[in-house]
């Protein structure tokens, strides 16, 4: 095949889809592209990858808004994403690397950052980017962004120096490790101040960015175009096509129902879906689509309350640790590999996981699990249930009203009673859950998290959390102690040993019963070629064109 | 006539006084924090106690109903949005247009088809078509909408590729959606007309009518039929009111961007405003039909006089 390209009979169109036929993903192609050492000539690529076409999407809710800095809604996410650019990006191996920024260096004392930013980008408004757009897009984060999940971030910055048109200085209170990940997703996107100050109240339903895609058009709560930027040349760099999409235009229509989603993929009214468990055989088994895997950056989880009386004891909860098998639940529940089993709170998605307190970990077990409840005192009594003190070990689990969750609790619920607990499962929709488990009324809750960074640790299990994103009622200070510094340590060894620390006073502490990692599968339409998918989500679709 | 159209008017403004304030009562009682809500998963303790006190949500509720009525009056405003910081009324004005023409599409077909076959049930009463049509109704009263839906996405959608499965637009998004929410109410039209026409061709005016010589189907069409749409009126009038405020299932089930739709998302969102806006419009487009229907009885029965 590589000969055949080297003899140019073979345009890269073809070589990719014959590649495809061949099992290679599209990024393998690329590198096979590349080592094969060929040249492809321009007018190759241009009759394999003509500009030109639609590919449509759907989004469960209309945007909010596409202001990137006031909202924590999925579909608005996914839009201004397109819209807006960053400094930097993650790129494939989760390292940082310049976008918008070409270049950037850290004080030696970890508290100034001196970001040297690229030439000759325009904002889809025609405005040039400048050190002061970056000014004034943080600016307005900490002036009016209070509901933007980087927020606190930002609030770190004491000052910004415009040195020059190219290069901006900012000054943080105290060393932040946290910031690049924060800056280097969709609501750190880059503001033009002419077009905020241009839009007024309107901004937000109007939108202009530096990225790929200009808003188009908006019917509201029915559809939102974007259309390819013609003078784009910033894509990040594991794209080989760096300017402007092949793809002319992007539909984004409001599906909210799961089912009405797949029948559209079915009719080709749309081009990609996420798959739920249902679904993969059908799709993974019909040439008409392509299927993209993908690993979630969060775990699904049962948090036991330790503030509650049947679960404050740390031998009932490594023993409900023990007698979960998250094998079990992984394999009935979520056929076609939608999950992998974790044990741990940081899983294999996200830096700072690790394979050595992943074997220390508590296991599936069933006689250690029995044997840490008696001797926590717990004896068999009637039914075969657990009583201590006249009283039964019946605690109840929390969690929302999704089946998926219903599914797993009902599993869960089994797997407990083999160890004679004795669990009630109540379900509660989420925003009324949320609320719920501030008040701590709960013995176990099942939830999960998604954040591509360490700092979840912090966010879902620091005493600082209580009052919000720490259901489970964790607090140790030893712990709190570790998540803080990991938020303030820049060196990347010495920042991953402090969340090992933290992680092996979770596996003994065990506020966190970690069940597993969603996966996900996304159907892509074979007619739109060469595409690819982030490692952690997310199509990637600079290089990707129309074939009909 | 106008005193009772006054009257009538003065009691809907107490309805929407009451249904305001049940309403704005729900934010206190209803389960789920807005703040914690909109801010997400990952929120800081911090940023929920002030997006709390800027929304007013810690207020008690008379507090914020006062500011409702104060805006409504002052400014004509039901408030702004608290996702998209629009104001209310814009964001079910975008809406409205298209609940309007479900509303309108469905109440239609189901009122052409259901009295038209409720006629026909009634003159051929015992006989085959009596039946096929008490068969079709009793399906059509008796499986759920949503399945409907779905089947009928299975069916035209993806077995035949007529018509698109979701979206609006064009007039083949409205087919599916209309045919849904048209179909039970065909079933109870029918089924009204049916009795209420039996009912009133054992009347003795229309043995008169015969026996003048009348053709039958005057006697049908005309007679009978005017004193036999009273109950239908009701029903029209009732379902016409209810769908103006979205019809939930079937706008989300076909993604259309609908009042009902909007209703969905603000309650699962927590958006009380926006909440607050579309019960209010049911509410209006209830009280309004109602009284509409009320004003048609008396054209169409002249035994009903208002003081």
């Amino acid at each position: 095949m590589l000969a055949d390209l080297e003899h140019r009979r073979l345009g890269r169109r073809d070589f990719v889809q014959r590649a495809g036929a061949l099992g290679l993903s599209a990024r393998a192609t690329a590198m096979l592209l590349g080592t094969a050492g060929v040249a492809v000539p321009a007018s190759v690529m241009a009759a394999a990858q003509e500009q030109g076409g639609t590919m449509r999407f759907a989004v469960t809710t209309d945007p909010e808004t596409l202001d990137p800095q006031v909202t924590t809604n999925s579909a608005a996410y996914t839009v201004f994403d397109m819209i807006y650019s960053t400094l930097i990006y993650q790129d494939l191996d989760l390292t940082f690397q310049g976008l918008l920024a070409e270049s950037w260096e850290i004080s030696d004392d970890n508290l100034n950052v001196t970001f040297h930013l690229r030439e000759g980008i325009t904002f889809h408004d025609g405005s040039p980017f400048t050190a002061d757009s970056v000014r004034y897009t943080f600016e307005r984060l900490q002036e009016s962004g209070s509901r933007s999940p980087i927020y606190e971030e930002i609030n770190k910055i004491t000052a910004m120096e415009v040195v020059d048109d190219r290069t901006i200085t900012l000054t943080f209170s105290e060393p932040s490790a946290t910031f690049m990940n924060a800056i280097s997703n969709g609501y750190g996107g880059i503001l033009s101040e002419s077009a905020v100050a241009e839009a007024g109240d309107e901004f937000g339903r109007v939108a202009s960015g530096t990225n790929a895609w200009t808003l188009e058009d908006w019917q509201t709560g029915s559809l939102v175009t974007l259309h390819a930027f013609e003078e784009f040349n910033a894509a990040p760099g594991y794209y080989e096509n760096r300017g402007r999409p092949y793809i002319d235009s992007i539909e984004y229509k409001v599906i909210p129902e799961a089912f009405t989603q797949v029948a559209s993929l079915e009719t080709g009214e749309i081009d990609a879906i996420e798959l739920t468990a249902t679904d993969v055989p059908r799709f993974e088994n019909d040439d008409r689509f392509q299927i993209f895997t993908s690993r979630t950056t969060g775990i699904n989880n049962l948090g036991l309350n330790p503030t509650r009386p049947l679960t404050s004891d740390v031998n009932v909860r490594r023993a409900i640790a023990h007698a979960i098998d998250r094998d079990e639940i992984v394999n009935t529940l979520f056929e076609g590999g939608l999950a992998e089993p974790v044990y741990t709170a940081l899983p294999p998605s996200i830096q700072g996981y690790s394979a050595e307190i992943e074997e220390m970990a508590p296991h599936f077990d069933l006689e250690e699990a029995e044997r840490l409840l008696a001797e926590a005192g717990w004896e068999r009594g009637d039914d075969d249930v657990l009583v201590k003190d006249g009283e039964q070990l019946a605690p109840v689990l929390y969690t929302t009203t999704s089946t998926a969750n219903g599914q797993i609790a009902t599993l869960v619920q089994a797997q407990l009673r083999k160890v004679g607990i004795d669990m009630t499962i109540e379900q509660m929709e989420i925003a009324a859950l949320l609320e719920f488990a501030i008040t701590g009324e709960h013995d176990i809750i099942l939830l999960g998290y998604n954040w591509n960074e360490p700092d979840a640790l912090y966010l879902f299990l620091s005493s600082d959390r209580l009052e919000s994103s720490n259901q489970a009622r964790y607090s140790n200070p030893e712990f709190d102690e570790l998540v803080r510094q990991g938020q303030r340590t820049l060196d990347h060894e010495e920042r991953m040993a402090i969340y090992y620390d933290a992680q092996k006073i979770l596996i003994e502490d065990m506020p966190w019963v970690p069940l597993y990692m969603p996966i996900t599968k996304t159907a892509v339409a074979s007619r739109i070629q060469g595409v690819d998918i982030f490692p952690t989500g997310g199509l990637l679709l600079n290089d990707a064109w129309v074939a009909d | 006539m106008a005193r009772y159209i006054i009257n009538r008017l003065f009691q809907a403004v107490i309805v929407l006084i009451g249904v305001s304030i049940a309403v704005a009562a729900m934010t206190e009682f209803v389960p789920g924090d807005p703040a914690l809500a909109i801010l997400g998963e990952n929120a800081s303790p911090d940023a929920i106690a002030a997006l709390r006190e800027e929304m007013g949500f810690d207020d008690p509720f008379w507090v914020q109903y006062g500011r409702f009525i104060e805006r409504l009056l002052t400014e004509g405003s039901l408030g702004t949005s608290l996702r998209t910081n629009r104001e209310v009324l814009v964001e079910i004005g975008d809406r409205l247009p298209y609940t309007l023409m479900l509303t309108f599409g469905a109440v239609g077909l189901s009122t052409v088809l259901g009295i038209t076959s409720g006629i026909l049930a009634a003159v051929r009463r015992g006989k085959p078509t009596d039946m096929a049509v008490l068969v079709g109704t009793t399906a059509g009263l008796s499986v759920p909408s949503f399945w409907v839906a779905l089947l009928m996405i299975w069916f035209f959608s993806i077995r035949l590729g007529w018509l698109p499965v979701a979206g609006a637009g064009t007039w083949q998004h409205l087919v599916l959606p209309t045919l849904t929410l048209a179909l039970p109410s065909i079933a109870t039209k029918s089924r009204l007309t049916r009795s209420a026409m039996l009912e009133a061709l054992g009347q003795d005016y229309i043995r008169t009518g015969r026996a003048k010589g009348l053709r039958e189907r005057r006697v049908i069409l005309v007679h009978a039929l005017r004193n036999a749409l009273l109950p239908v009126m009701t029903i029209v009038g009732l379902q016409f009111g209810a769908l103006l405020g979205g019809a939930f299932i079937t706008e989300v089930i076909f993604g259309w961007p609908g009042v009902g739709q909007l209703a969905v998302n603000s309650i699962l969102q927590r958006d009380f405003p926006v909440v607050q806006g579309t019960v209010l419009l049911v509410t209006v487009g209830f009280v309004l039909t109602n009284l509409i229907v009320d004003i048609l009885y008396a054209w169409a029965d002249p035994r009903i006089h208002y003081a």
